[in-house]
């Protein structure tokens, strides 16, 4: 009984938290909040906006976690796939740091422009992806719905971070590099979903890189108090 | 002699060898890594004439009927020519070798013909697994792919052959990939002590040909001198983050051979794709482990490691792993779990708290790096059911736990979305003590409980046996009995199924038991609704015509033997016989004067009720005529109704119902009238008839029989009316309506054969007649003509009428 409770009580703020992220992601796009529609408007704080953008960088995290997980169990498992590590990934180019020291020791504005480029350079892969998802037989639906709501998701963060980079670099500074993703070329079935696996793990590893770069991120604007 | 003859042989068989071999440019090799590109090769020989390289040249065509071309990209010296991805295409290209004017040699290929990977490198392998008894081992195979087929294109998948022998033996094992396997390829079932060779090459799955092999691996596990078992390698056992910033590796030594020595078992490690193996960067030899400090760790990068031994003289690999330090991060335990009391309830029986922790000391929170979730677990101590609840902070509450019990709560964490769960802290106890008042809260809590329950039960047991009948009737009201209206209750629980029949036998629907002996019965069904056959009958005519007879038949009988449709044929002239020899009146009327009566049977109350729906009237269907005759008399001797069919020409419908009555008036005269109106009618001076207004009347089982054929009649004379409606139209006066009707009710059941114009009771004709009775009773009066005659009825009030056919409330007006 009250178990119930407390569960339907988890249930609720779980609720309340997915809401809040939705809300939360439209809001983003809309830099100032004006209370009446006339002036009187007020800029969304820093740390508002990076709270916003760490809780949709990490849905998209967890999305890509439970895709590859879903994606390993129905395709890969049983084929005696051992993919212990990972072939290279197109956004190796990219140059991040690969453990906190490193990152830390860049600036903020930089590491911020790194964030950037991975999230545009994963925009045409996630799409191709998407479209051999609905191609693909035996695809599950809550694989294509997954990447769909990540494909989503990763829009809004992006927006969310130009704005945020817009307010950071304000007196100049431009977003670095992406890096062109080279489409494969068309394979046979097998291979597409050992080639979409390899793809589906290097995403999952990037968005573990963005999530971790934005929480970092968040913790270094000073107006941050949570971290 | 001999002897020199051989020696100039065999000088000029390799003096003509050398001259054949060594003959003009060749094209050696045209070879495509990876179905993109492709390289041609050739060797420009001995023929001196034709070194320089700018006489030879390589010439091209692409496809069919194009010209020849030259080399795209001729690498000068190197003898050799590219074609880059902008000259290659699914087509057919032909290749010829030439100088001056002399081509040399000419190939044609399709790109499919010429794909050959480069061979595997890096062929190494590990210890997977050594059986207990060391005889066996297990092993996994690694190698990489070359760098030089890692193109811009990705990722080409490929598929393996694996090939493996006992060093002396001559036949390699072999073993195929499925495509896009990457290393490591388990082998099983390696004798330890014995040198196996073990070589691959691979191919893309449907195209081109298998690379060359790789080089020769030689596996070889020496024998374990130890004597212990059951045998355990050295092996990794865990790779850990608990920050992601740094990691450690431990591994077990085992019992192998004798390792625990420092050194002796060392640890390697790579970093990214076909780098370089580099030993640990710092032992903790008391741990058997090796710790990775931020320098060298890079957070999503793939590491490999292993743990080797020079053993020997010969490293082997007891055990090799690879991950990627996002993937291995456990955090340490959360700290300093506590608890406080939020509130306890009204009651006191329930308390909620509130858990507090800390993360741990080594998990960056701060800087953000690391984000984890908490994992409550609470449990009353004499249960073994864990409740989770899960945290995203460093508190979080529990509620109702209830006092004076004993609770154990533990916590766990783990990244959010990445790793494992970290150990569970230590064991935190709580019991929150009940107050006092609470203890007593609740005892006169369960005393109330009990004592209500105990007032409720009693009031229960003095509702059901007390004799009062009121208190009873409010606790436990009647419940109402299923009754069919006009029976006696009592007569289905006692009386004979005789009465019982005969009591249904008015109603319309019901059907004796004779003839639900007969499942058949229900299905008969006649077809009297041909439209075909209709338009042809006549009314009187027909009904009169022989060739009408059969319809009739139907009309009147349900055939027990035989099944649809079929008509039993009664015995016509035998019973026509009988009919007149009883010679009262037989009434032959025709179906189209049947509406009116049924009309009037409706309208009349004492008519038969419940079956109102089979009367419905149906008077769309003009053409069917229904031929329906039964009357029936009664002679004070021997009466015999003839209700016959068709066959039975002579008397029919004209006959008016005042002539009949008329008849009737001669045998019966009223003997008595009831004080509800009944009138007794006895034939002579010696019979008396009852007439009842209501249409049940006594019956004795007797009587019962004999009636049962008038209900047959009955029935079938329904049926009639079902299968064959009346036109209205034709509807003839009034004198004629009401005889037809009343005939069916007209039993004379003092009479022992029944002749109501049905199949069935042809039979009843045979029978030996009963003797009559000396009392007749009307058995019931149907509308204001008809009468039901009944035998061996003694109207006298000494002997009540039998309960089977009266209400109980008419039995009252009956007798008074």
């Amino acid at each position: 009984m009250y178990d119930f409770e407390i569960k339907t009580r988890n249930l609720l703020s779980l609720l309340v938290l997915v809401f809040g992220v939705q809300v939360g992601a439209g809001v983003t796009t809309v830099m100032p909040v004006c209370v009446n529609g006339r002036g009187d408007c007020r800029t969304i704080s820093m740390g508002e906006m990076f709270d916003r953008a760490v809780e949709i960088s990490h849905q998209l995290h967890a999305l890509s976690t439970d895709m590859l997980n879903e994606f390993n169990q129905r395709f890969i498992q049983g084929q005696h796939l051992n993919l212990s590590f990972i072939n290279s990934c197109h956004t190796s180019n990219i140059v991040t740091p690969q453990n906190k020291e490193a990152a830390l020791r860049i600036s903020r504005e930089h590491l911020l422009n790194l964030v950037v480029a991975i999230l545009r350079s994963w925009q045409d892969p996630l799409q191709h992806a998407i479209s051999e998802f609905s191609n693909t037989h035996g695809i599950t639906s809550s694989i294509l719905s997954n990447s769909m709501t990540i494909a989503k998701q990763m829009k809004q963060l992006a927006k969310g971070l130009r704005k945020i980079s817009e307010q950071v670099t304000q007196h100049g500074g431009t977003v670095q590099q992406t890096v062109q993703w080279v489409q494969a070329l068309p394979e046979t079935g097998g291979s597409i979903m050992s080639h979409l696996y390899n793809l589906l793990r290097c995403f999952r590893r990037d968005t573990n890189k963005i999530d971790s770069y934005l929480k970092l991120l968040k913790c270094r604007f000073p107006q941050q108090s949570n971290c | 002699m001999a002897a020199l003859w051989v020696i100039w042989y065999s000088l000029a068989v390799a003096f003509i060898d050398s001259v054949y071999s060594s003959d003009g440019p060749t094209i050696t090799e045209c070879r495509s890594l990876e179905q993109e590109t492709f390289t041609c090769r050739w060797s420009e020989g001995n023929n001196q004439n034709l070194t320089q390289h700018s006489q030879l040249k390589l010439l091209y065509t692409k496809g069919k009927n194009s010209n020849w071309r030259e080399c795209p990209t001729d690498l000068s010296g190197e003898s050799t020519c590219f074609f880059n991805q902008s000259h290659t295409a699914d087509t057919e290209y032909c290749v010829q070798l030439k100088s001056s004017n002399i081509t040399h040699q000419l190939r044609c290929f399709t790109i499919g013909d010429i794909v050959k990977p480069d061979a595997p490198i890096s062929l190494s392998w590990a210890l997977l697994n050594i059986s207990q008894s060391g005889l066996f081992m297990d092993v996994q195979l690694w190698w990489e792919e070359p760098v030089s087929s890692d193109t811009s294109s990705g990722w080409n998948p490929r598929k393996y052959e694996i090939q493996y022998k006992p060093q002396e033996a001559e036949h390699w094992q072999s073993i195929e990939t499925v495509p896009n396997q990457h290393p490591p390829q388990p082998l099983y079932n390696f004798a330890t002590g014995k040198e196996y060779v073990v070589r691959l090459r691979c191919t893309y799955p449907n195209i081109g040909n298998f690379s060359d092999f790789s080089d020769v691996l030689k596996v070889f596990l020496p024998r374990s001198q130890s004597v212990e078992a059951p045998l355990e390698r050295p092996r990794i056992t865990d790779c850990r983050s608990p920050e992601q910033e740094t990691f450690t590796c431990r591994w077990s030594v085992g019992n192998y051979q004798n390792l625990t020595e420092r050194k002796r078992l060392r640890f390697f490690y790579t970093k990214g794709n076909n780098a370089d193996w580099k030993e640990c960067p710092k032992y903790i030899y008391n741990e058997n482990s090796c710790y990775f400090n931020q320098t060298y760790t890079s957070i999503w990068i793939s590491y490999c490691v292993q743990l080797k031994s020079d053993f020997q003289d010969q490293y082997i690999t007891f055990d090799k792993r690879c991950f990627s330090i996002d993937n291995i991060v456990k955090p340490d335990p959360p700290i300093a779990l506590n608890w406080t009391l939020l509130n306890i309830s009204q009651s006191g029986l329930l308390a909620d708290i509130q858990v507090l922790w800390e993360a741990p000391p080594t998990a960056d929170i701060k800087n953000g790096w690391i984000s984890l979730k908490y994992e409550i677990q609470y449990k009353a101590s004499d249960s073994n059911h864990w409740d989770l609840i899960e945290a995203f902070s460093t508190s979080h509450p529990v509620y109702a736990l209830s006092t004076g019990k004993s609770y154990e709560l533990r916590l766990r964490c783990k990244q959010i979305a990445n790793g494992d769960f970290s150990e569970f802290t230590d064991l935190v106890y709580i019991f929150i003590p009940a107050t006092r008042s609470t203890q007593e809260a609740g005892l006169l809590f369960r005393l109330i409980l009990v004592f209500v329950l105990l007032g409720m039960s009693l009031v229960l047991l003095l509702t059901l046996f007390t004799k009062s009948q009121r208190l009873k009737l409010f606790f436990l009201p009647p419940v109402p009995v299923p009754k069919i209206n006009g029976i006696d209750p009592d007569l289905l629980k006692k009386g004979k199924i005789d009465e019982v029949n005969s009591i249904f036998a008015n109603h319309l629907s019901y059907k004796s038991d004779l003839y639900i002996d007969d499942p058949w019965v229900e299905f008969i069904d006649i077809d009297l609704d041909d439209p075909d056959e209709k338009a042809e009958v006549a009314d009187t005519d027909r009904l009169l015509g022989q060739d009408h007879l059969k319809s009739d038949n139907c009309l009147g009988v349900k055939d027990d033997d035989s099944g649809r449709d079929s008509c039993y044929e009664p015995e016509g002239p035998e019973e026509v016989i009988i009919g007149r020899q009883g010679e009262l009146s037989s009434l032959q009327l025709e179906g189209n004067e049947r509406k009116e009566n049924i009309k009037n049977d409706i309208g009349v109350p004492s008519g038969i009720s419940g079956t109102d729906a089979k009367w419905s009237l149906q008077p769309n269907s003009e053409d069917c005529e229904c031929s329906k005759m039964q009357l029936v008399t009664t002679d004070k001797g021997l009466s015999t109704i003839t209700k016959t069919g068709l066959n039975q020409p002579p008397l029919h419908s004209q006959l008016s119902n005042q002539s009949s009555f008329g008849k009737m008036d001669f045998y019966a005269q009223v003997s008595d009238i009831t004080p509800t109106g009944g009138v007794l009618l006895s034939p002579g001076q010696q019979n008396k008839l009852q007439i009842s207004l209501a249409k049940e009347t006594s019956l004795d089982p007797k009587a019962n029989q004999k009636t049962k054929p008038s209900d047959n009649a009955y029935t079938s004379e329904v049926d009639a009316e079902q299968f064959c409606a009346i036109d209205s139209s034709k509807a003839s006066g009034p004198g004629t309506e009401e005889n037809l009707n009343l005939s069916s009710y007209f039993t004379a059941e003092s009479l022992a054969n029944v002749t109501v114009g049905s199949c069935k009771q042809t039979e009843n004709t045979r029978q030996p007649t009963i003797p009559v009775p000396d009392y007749t009773s009307i058995h019931m009066v149907g509308s204001q003509q008809s009468l039901l005659l009944n035998p061996n009825v003694l109207p006298s009030k000494s002997q009540p009428p039998l309960a089977g056919y009266l209400m109980p409330e008419q039995l009252g007006n009956v007798i008074p």
